[in-house]
């Protein structure tokens, strides 16, 4: 019954409910790339690639069942991905890479906060301190390192302006995450044998990212349905608002009546 | 002219409007003033032997767990005074300005991390600076995390920068002290360069729209109340003088201010109408008896849409219940025979009250919550109260007094099949709650009953529909009124013992949570009855015994574990020592703002269990006499009905005021409002409380019972109502109207 009335008093205002889904198309339509004329596929998306890596030691270890340094080769594992970030580690991806050292920006797995630190007076601190840190991060490519805890095997995932470039990026990472693992001798150079193999896990997975301007019929629909509702409700406040503005100081009906 | 335009009511209504915009809008401004940003920063710190890398060279077990043990040292050693000093030092600040601390926590219990009452204050202190750092070492990796806070992200970056450095310094002169060379000390190194940046760059916004909306809301609360008070005054004044004149006057010639037909507690406005619910189309009853069986039967904190993928947690009930609130608001603007009508009683008061003091409470704290970082969580929490009062507002505007018996039934019945499953819970370890939510609603993320875990003392947790067994033992305790009521009431033997088995299904359930609340709740509801219906509850007194029965053969073993962990002997149990260390521990948190609280919903630095001492730490004392006052208008609300013993509002009383009696046991042994079944369901109660004493002016146009009409809550249905005619007026007979 209260729906009736709500619809009445839209059906008495069509001028407004027509205004409405004029409105209500035209974001749609904003909404969904259509508008203004061109824009869809105005802006590129760029590429994003993703590899995975496996940290083994100099010896296998699916080969032997005790290869040395296997107790410690997660946490060297996770120490690699940290030494990645390093300035003179970046500078090297990024002359692999073909690409300016400023336009990289190469960022490892961020210390997880501890979880029961929400309960301690820093409160979300660490959380939002560990996400600004991540959002600070202004390049148009990108390196992220995430080691894998628990097993000796690393993610690494790129973004850059073309799959290709992104492609070549992961390709450095990879280049680079083994030059970093050659022990350096007592006078500072470089010894023939690496301390850790890294073997990449199967090929580089690499993939187009949808440009921000493609056409979304989905999101444009939505958006012109939640405008004409918002409109609809605005329009039926603003009635009963001025139906008692108009009541106010009116004598009241008496009790009989 | 000034008199003229004060006569006008649009013009004081304008005026009133427009001085509540003015102040509300000077109220923000004033509240946003200063520099609110807080920014923070991360950087990473390594640690390494002198000379060779652990990556490049290797290092076994013992040296990596040497290394990492090392690098917990330094973590430590960073936010011990000397270091903190050169930090301070390296960065420009003053030391007096910058906090250090390094925190890690490994499998320790609650009393252990939770911290005491010397550790608190001096955190407290420490969250003053405007400075601050925080180190967490990586316990499995010779690594650690800083991060750091600042008014500003040059200043944050800049903060993080100089912690590495200083530590260098710090070792290199220990070294040169001790006589050691600093070549051979760990290499100490950060990784990359700080990043920071703003953390709570929509902060400003925040709180001069909660600032506007609460100061907007409260001055507009006074003014109305101001008008009402005058408006009072004048019309005392008015019969005054016309008792005066006319003397002698008729008595009760005026019934000021109230539907005519009805009485103090609207006695005689009883008359069901013909499209009361469930026979009627009016949409919002309807909704309203969906929410409830949300509320009663499906555990709706437990489940989420979209997952983590979303930046707000869509819960189920902030999916149903804002279709509700919009309906309403339209349907309150749209106007209507079946419009909303809004009524305003003592129990309005002490809901609204409560939540515009937790309100209040954020808005004097803004400063200091945004400087922590805790408005976010305040605010979240104050839009979870405010869902609450919407509910209520919504039963109390769109239920008619003709509905509340057939509501109470309703939630009874939902009760009675939540007791249910809670005990089917119980005996087989299976939750059918969470099940049918699983298989019934796709697409949905739903949380898992541990119906066969225990927790510490080795209790099962039985939930049932809610979150927790303590949550579960909450709901049953309002139910459990309705049911003892119903039983006190019942002149026949069917409806008794329907109603005594609903009781009994209801206690089964509570003491099935295996919780000494679950034996102290419904405690609490018998006593409260026992004050307002003595000789009935004597003459139910070997009652009592079949119940006890009938509960030992529904949940076979849970009345007995319970009473047992009632006795003294078994009293020194963990969650009661956990209590006992929280009441001092909390002090400094306490003193902090005594009077009002560190504003709703932002403590989190310990889990409490007690609502009183929530209460008390984020809204001071006058938030913890806000709280009890809400239970304690609905007592006093109540009261008068079931002194006048008008059987419906009476009833209505009876239910609401045992409901809020046994709320506030229990209050005492969780904390009540962190889990939103409890709240729902104890503000619906008190909705229908007050529909049963405030008439709204339409529901008043009706009164008796037309021949046929169930009346009675034990009494069966017998046939759908007639229309009333608008002018009778008769009252009903007192028997008819019993329960």
């Amino acid at each position: 019954m209260e729906l009736l009335s709500i619809a009445d008093v839209v059906r008495r205002r069509r001028i407004l409910l027509a205004v409405g889904v004029v409105l209500a198309v035209v974001v749609g339509a904003m909404a969904a790339g259509l508008l203004p004329p061109g824009s869809a596929g105005a802006a590129s998306g760029g590429g994003q690639a993703l590899a995975q890596v496996v940290v083994d030691t100099r010896v296998p270890l699916l080969a032997t069942t005790a290869p040395g340094g296997d107790a410690t080769i997660v946490q060297r594992s996770v120490l690699l991905a940290d030494l990645m970030q390093t300035t003179p580690m970046t500078a090297t991806i990024a002359q692999r890479a073909g690409i300016p050292a400023a336009d990289l920006g190469v960022v490892g797995p961020v210390l997880p906060p501890e979880v029961q630190f929400s309960l301690v007076p820093d409160g979300q601190f660490p959380q939002l301190a560990a996400a600004a840190a991540l959002t600070a991060l202004h390049t148009p490519e990108a390196v992220q390192l995430v080691p894998n805890l628990n097993v000796p095997v690393m993610a690494i995932a790129t973004n850059a302006p073309t799959v290709r470039a992104a492609v070549a990026l992961a390709q450095a990472t990879i280049a680079t995450l083994k030059s970093a693992t050659v022990p350096t001798s007592t006078d500072g150079k470089a010894a023939s044998k690496p301390a850790l193999n890294i073997e990449p896990l199967g090929n580089i997975s690499s993939a187009a990212v949808p440009a921000s301007g493609s056409v979304h019929l989905t999101r444009g629909v939505a958006a012109a349905l939640a405008l004409l509702a918002a409109w609809c409700s605005g329009v039926v406040i603003a009635a009963g608002l001025a139906r008692r503005w108009r009541q106010v100081g009116r004598p009241a009906p008496s009790a009989a009546g | 002219m000034k008199s003229q335009l004060l006569n006008s009511a649009r013009a004081r209504c304008a005026l009133g409007l427009a001085l509540c915009f003015l102040v509300a809008t000077v109220a923000a401004v004033a509240n946003v003033r200063g520099n609110l940003a807080v920014s923070g920063a991360s950087a990473l710190v390594t640690v390494d032997f002198p000379r060779a890398s652990v990556v490049q060279n290797g290092a076994n077990q013992e040296q990596m767990q040497s290394l990492t043990a090392r690098t917990l040292l330094l973590g430590e050693l960073m936010s011990t005074p000397p270091v903190a000093d050169r930090i301070a030092q390296h960065d420009g600040l003053a030391p007096a300005s910058l906090s250090v601390t390094t925190s890690y926590i490994q499998n320790i219990p609650e009393q252990m991390f939770g911290p005491d009452l010397e550790v608190r204050g001096i955190q407290i202190i420490k969250l003053r600076a405007p400075y601050q750092i925080d180190i967490q070492p990586d316990p499995n990796v010779p690594r650690l995390q800083i991060y750091t806070r600042a008014p500003s992200p040059v200043a944050a970056v800049a903060l993080a920068d100089a912690a590495v450095p200083a530590l260098q310094d710090y070792l290199g002169a220990l070294a040169i002290t001790a006589k050691r060379d600093p070549a051979s000390q760990v290499r100490v190194s950060q990784v990359g360069p700080a990043l920071g940046a703003v953390l709570n760059s929509h902060a400003k916004y925040e709180i001069g729209a909660l600032t506007f909306a609460i100061v907007f809301g409260l001055c507009g609360a006074l003014l109305l109340g101001a008008a009402r008070l005058r408006a009072g005054w004048r019309m005392a004044a008015r019969d005054r003088r016309r008792a005066a004149v006319d003397r002698p006057a008729p008595p009760a010639a005026e019934p000021r201010r109230r539907a005519p037909t009805a009485g103090r507690h609207g006695s005689g406005a009883w008359r069901p109408q013909a499209d009361d619910w469930p026979h009627t189309t009016r949409v919002l009853p309807w909704m309203i008896a969906a929410f409830m069986v949300v509320l009663w039967l499906v555990p709706f904190d437990s489940i989420q849409l979209g997952g983590a993928s979303l930046p707000v947690q869509l819960k189920f009930d902030r999916i149903v219940l804002p279709v509700i609130v919009v309906v309403w608001i339209l349907a309150l603007a749209a106007g209507g025979r079946a419009a909303p009508r809004l009524r305003f009683t003592w129990v309005h008061a002490g809901v609204v009250g409560f939540a515009a003091l937790a309100g209040l409470t954020l808005v004097v704290n803004a400063h200091y919550l945004t400087s922590t970082l805790q408005l976010d969580r305040g605010v979240k929490q104050l839009t979870l109260l405010g869902a609450y009062v919407f509910f209520f507002l919504v039963v109390t505007s769109s239920v008619r007094r003709s509905e509340v018996p057939v509501f109470l039934r309703f939630i009874l019945g939902l009760a009675v099949i939540a007791a249910l499953g809670t005990i089917i819970e119980y005996r087989f370890q299976y939750n059918i709650f969470y099940d049918l939510a699983h298989r019934l609603l796709p697409g949905f993320q739903v949380g898992t009953a541990a119906s066969s875990s225990v927790d510490n003392l080795g209790r099962r947790l039985v939930e049932g529909p809610a979150e927790h067994p303590l949550e579960a033992v909450g709901m049953f305790t309002m139910a459990l009124p309705i049911a003892l009521v119903g039983l006190i009431d019942a002149r026949r033997w069917r409806p008794r013992i329907g109603y005594g088995l609903a009781a009994a299904l209801l206690l089964a359930a509570a003491v099935s949570t295996e919780r000494k609340s679950g034996l102290l709740g419904p405690l609490a509801v018998v006593l409260t009855l026992a004050v307002v219906k003595r000789r009935e509850m004597v003459r139910l007194l070997p009652l009592a015994v079949v119940l006890v029965v009938f509960v030992k053969v529904l949940a076979p073993g849970a009345l007995t574990g319970v009473t047992s962990q009632l006795r003294p002997s078994n009293l020194a149990v963990s969650t009661v020592d956990e209590r006992v260390v929280r009441y001092d521990a909390v002090r400094p948190d306490v003193w902090l703002h005594l009077a009002i609280g560190q504003g709703y919903g932002i403590y989190s630095v310990r889990v409490l269990d007690n609502e009183f001492l929530d209460r008390l730490i984020e809204g001071g004392v006058i938030g913890l006499s806000a709280y009890v006052l809400i239970f304690l208008s609905v007592v006093f609300v109540a009261a008068g009905p079931i002194r006048g013993r008008e059987p419906v509002a009476a009833t209505a009383g009876i239910v609401a005021a045992s409901g809020a009696v046994g709320t506030l046991v229990l209050s005492a042994t969780f904390d009540w409002l962190a889990f939103p079944h409890g709240p729902y369901i104890l503000f619906s109660l008190a909705g229908l409380l007050a529909v049963a004493v405030k008439p709204a002016r339409r529901d008043g146009q009706h009164a008796g019972p037309p021949a046929g009409q169930r009346t009675r809550l034990s009494e069966p249905p017998r046939k759908r109502p007639a229309p009333a005619p608008r002018t009778q007026l008769e009252p009903a007979p007192e028997e008819a109207w019993s329960f």
